[in-house]
């Protein structure tokens, strides 16, 4: 996965070197969002009622994660373009001398975005206040993990899904010029659509709750970032 | 432009980091402190005690304690080989040592129970606590040699026995064994630890004769058993001295083992006279039977001994009177100038032998085989004639008459010699005469004239024949004949009470000292006077199957009774009486100088007659 993450930075920056010319800025943000997964945390607490002989602990649940967004900002365009990593996950567990149960679910979106930029302050201010309006797709996939070690005898599996989640959002972001760069501070809401968290090894498979119901992630949140606009 | 680069070069580092720290990190596991007490789980064994030495195969309990769970489950095993699996906590198993080595060997429980911690492997059924006890115990096989017998006393009745000093304790169990006196173990009965301690037995069961004691040591493998030691013991005899004939006194003396039993009891049936349980005692006595008794067979009775634990039977032979030295003979007689009784005899060879015997004592003086006979049917009478002190002997063919004093034959008299064409007649010597006799019905009957050869008689038969031992007298065709100056004249025809003819007799005997007859038709037995044919009924009965007479010229009557079984009639005609005795079985006693003889051999000295 990291490999993957990586590949896709590497592209970014290429890019960035190829419009150099045109009145672009890098952007690099360090992101903390909230996350709604409301079907996720329902299901999970399906699972730990389905488990009667221990008393199971939540221990996750799908709360606030660090993410990143690296993107493009023309502002030409008065937009940018961005790619944005996060992930946060779900775990209950139980262990004693004995031995340990452990549910997990490790949940990561790649989103990729655009966003229209209002700006909101003057022109001849250095610092610059904006509106974003965002529209984007996201690639989420689940990692759902079992283990359990009991007097030794581990065993575990691991189920992996996936779906594709459309969302928009609103932010506004504050560049403060520094040196060379803009410090970038943002806050924001997007508002995400989940799909069909589909079985990893055949597609035609989604997951469902006991009672019928789909399960699908909820990436709505809140979201904050700092960050740099490296001008090119 | 090298600004840049650097810048770019500073972003990739940043990202880089920033990529490689984001992934998400899960809270620590939940964890569950739980405090796992170990029991305090304990053996008790009943049966068994660690590395004890065993030398047989036993049951052994166990019962585990501290232990709360209701699961649970135990293994037994010996010499780590599985021989018991409880799911209980107290049971029991079979220790097993037979097919165990002498030596060591080890006794293992393997159990197990969950530990009902609450903890995930308890819940899931998967935690345990185990533990294992292990036991040593040895087998021994091997047996001591049995200690036996010291001495064995025969005090009061009693028996008494003294062990030898037991120097090897190594066995399982010790064991009186008791032998009756045909070799055959009759108990064996194990020796109390009291005893065995003080190497004293007070057998007060025993009563069989002459026992024999040895002491058999065992275990589960073996048993050896030591000599045995004979106590030689007098038996109880009985004596049956007959009191009238229809009473008796039994007379008995002590039973060697008196002391270790309490009741002898007697319980006599004797035909349709009941049966009673009389009731004796053990040291010896005197008891009278008030029942009949048997003559001419040995009987079994049985004399039963008994108290609390001990029942046995004596099955005693008994008989009325002594034995005679020969057996199944057809008749006896007493010769009073000699003193000396002679009795005839037809062996299995169809022999005919002639035994003298010695008086009182009944000894065999000496014997003679005076003839053969093709078979035992051609025997047809023996008598004696007492004015001629000769015995005759009637069989077919011929008539021999012995000389009881030479001890030899004096004649032989043989049919063709007086009639070639009745050459298989019986032939009956009578004094001056010999009666040849076809023997079968309708059959011709002749009486000749030895010292002439001439025919005197002749007639065909229509009834049996009988004659007088001299030819005085004759019965045939329901008439008395009588010789009569050389001639055979008829005298008088028979008839019973109802003036009927008998139109054949059964049973017939003449008497020359009484000058009598004595017959039996019609359930009636009838005694005629010779003299004056006076006929008187002497006795009624169904049937009788001899007659004869007494050596001092009584008539002796056998005859069967329906009701009250087999008796023996002697009719005193002084008297008018019958005097009678029970007897076993259609035989056909003879009553002499007051012993009573039974053809199978046996004889006694009865007055029962006379008194």
């Amino acid at each position: 996965m990291k490999k993957l993450q990586l590949i896709l930075i590497l592209f970014v920056f290429s890019t960035v070197k190829i419009k150099a010319q045109n009145n672009i800025s890098g952007i690099l943000e360090v992101n903390y969002n909230s996350f709604s997964q409301n079907n996720l945390k329902d299901f999970q607490n399906q699972l730990k009622n389905e488990i009667t002989e221990v008393n199971l602990s939540v221990n996750d649940e799908f709360g606030s994660n660090i993410g990143y967004t690296v993107g493009v900002q023309v502002e030409s365009l008065k937009a940018q373009f961005f790619l944005s990593y996060n992930t946060t996950g779900g775990k209950i567990s139980y262990s004693d001398f004995s031995g340990s149960i452990r549910l997990t679910q490790l949940l990561e979106a790649y989103s990729l975005g655009s966003e229209y930029q209002l700006r909101l302050s003057d022109e001849n201010r250095n610092d610059t206040f904006y509106l974003g309006l965002r529209g984007i797709i996201n690639f989420s996939s689940m990692e759902l993990e079992s283990y359990s070690n009991i007097l030794g005898n581990e065993s575990g599996q691991v189920v992996k899904f996936n779906s594709v989640d459309f969302g928009l959002g609103a932010r506004l972001t504050y560049d403060i010029p520094i040196y060379v760069f803009k410090l970038r501070l943002n806050i924001g809401y997007d508002l995400m659509f989940g799909g069909q968290l589909r079985f990893g090894e055949n597609s035609d498979f989604y997951l469902e709750n006991d009672r019928g119901e789909e399960v699908k992630t909820n990436w709505s949140g809140f979201r904050s970032g700092i960050g740099l606009v490296i001008p090119f | 432009m090298i600004m840049k680069t650097k810048i770019h070069l500073l972003l990739f580092a940043i990202s880089v980091t920033l990529l490689y720290n984001c992934s998400y990190e899960f809270q620590e596991d939940s964890f569950n402190d739980i405090n796992l007490i170990e029991p305090n789980a304990n053996i008790s064994l009943t049966g068994f005690i660690n590395g004890e030495e065993t030398s047989s195969s036993k049951t052994v309990q166990y019962n585990f304690t501290g232990i709360s769970s209701n699961e649970f489950e135990v293994i037994v095993k010996v010499d780590q080989k599985e021989i018991h699996r409880n799911y209980n906590k107290s049971g029991e198993f079979y220790l097993y040592i037979d097919e165990l080595s002498n030596g060591q060997h080890e006794l293992t429980f393997e159990y197990i129970f969950p530990t009902n911690s609450g903890s995930l492997a308890d819940n899931l059924n998967g935690e345990f606590f185990t533990g294992t006890n292990t036991y040593n115990f040895s087998v021994d096989k091997s047996l001591a040699e049995p200690f036996g017998i010291e001495k064995i006393d025969h005090l009061n009745g009693s028996i008494y026995i003294t062990l030898k000093t037991i120097t090897d304790p190594n066995f399982d169990e010790a064991i009186l064994v008791i032998k009756n006196e045909h070799d055959f173990i009759i108990e064996e009965r194990p020796i109390s630890s009291e005893d065995l301690q003080d190497l004293k037995i007070h057998d007060n069961k025993t009563v069989t004769y002459n026992p024999s004691f040895a002491i058999k040591v065992k275990n589960a493998f073996a048993e050896k058993t030591s000599q045995f030691v004979l106590l030689p013991t007098e038996k109880m005899t009985f004596k049956i001295e007959p009191l009238t004939y229809s009473s008796f006194k039994l007379i008995y003396n002590s039973h060697p083992f008196y002391g270790n039993f309490e009741n002898l009891t007697f319980d006599y049936t004797y035909k349709a006279s009941g049966s009673k349980v009389h009731s004796l005692n053990p040291q010896g006595g005197e008891t009278i039977i008030p029942y009949g008794y048997y003559f001419g067979e040995s009987f079994y009775e049985i004399f039963k001994l008994s108290k609390p634990g001990v029942s046995e039977n004596l099955h005693v032979q008994l008989q009325v009177g002594n034995n005679l030295p020969i057996t199944n003979f057809k008749e006896i007689f007493y010769v009073k100038s000699i003193n000396k009784y002679f009795a005839v005899d037809v062996n299995n060879s169809n022999d005919i032998i002639i035994y003298q015997l010695k008086d009182e004592t009944f000894e065999i003086e000496k014997s003679k085989t005076i003839t053969s006979i093709s078979f035992s049917t051609d025997f047809n009478s023996a008598e004696y004639d007492y004015s001629t002190e000769k015995i005759i002997i009637n069989l077919n063919e011929k008539s021999i008459v012995f000389n009881p004093i030479s001890f030899n034959t004096d004649n032989t008299y043989t049919a063709s010699d007086f009639d070639a064409n009745k050459s298989s007649s019986d032939v009956y010597y009578r004094g001056n005469y010999v009666i040849l006799e076809e023997p079968w019905f309708s059959g011709e009957v002749s009486i000749f004239e030895i010292s002439t050869g001439l025919e005197k008689f002749k007639a065909q038969k229509t009834t049996s024949f009988f004659s007088a031992i001299d030819a005085s007298h004759f019965y045939v065709n329901g008439g008395i004949y009588k010789l009569e100056s050389g001639e055979f004249n008829f005298q008088y025809i028979l008839k019973d009470q109802y003036n009927n003819t008998p139109t054949s007799l059964d049973v017939m005997a003449f008497d020359k000292q009484s000058n009598s007859a004595v017959y039996h038709f019609n359930s009636l037995t009838y005694y005629l006077n010779l003299s004056d044919y006076n006929q008187t009924n002497i006795y009624q009965t169904a049937q009788v199957f001899e007659v004869s007479y007494t050596n001092e010229g009584k008539p002796f009557i056998n005859s069967d009774h329906y009701s009250a079984g087999n008796k023996s009639h002697i009719y005193d005609v002084d008297i008018n009486d019958t005097r009678l005795i029970d007897t076993f079985a259609e035989q056909s006693y003879r009553y002499i100088n007051g012993y009573i003889f039974s053809p199978n051999g046996f004889y006694f000295k009865s007055n029962l007659y006379t008194n």
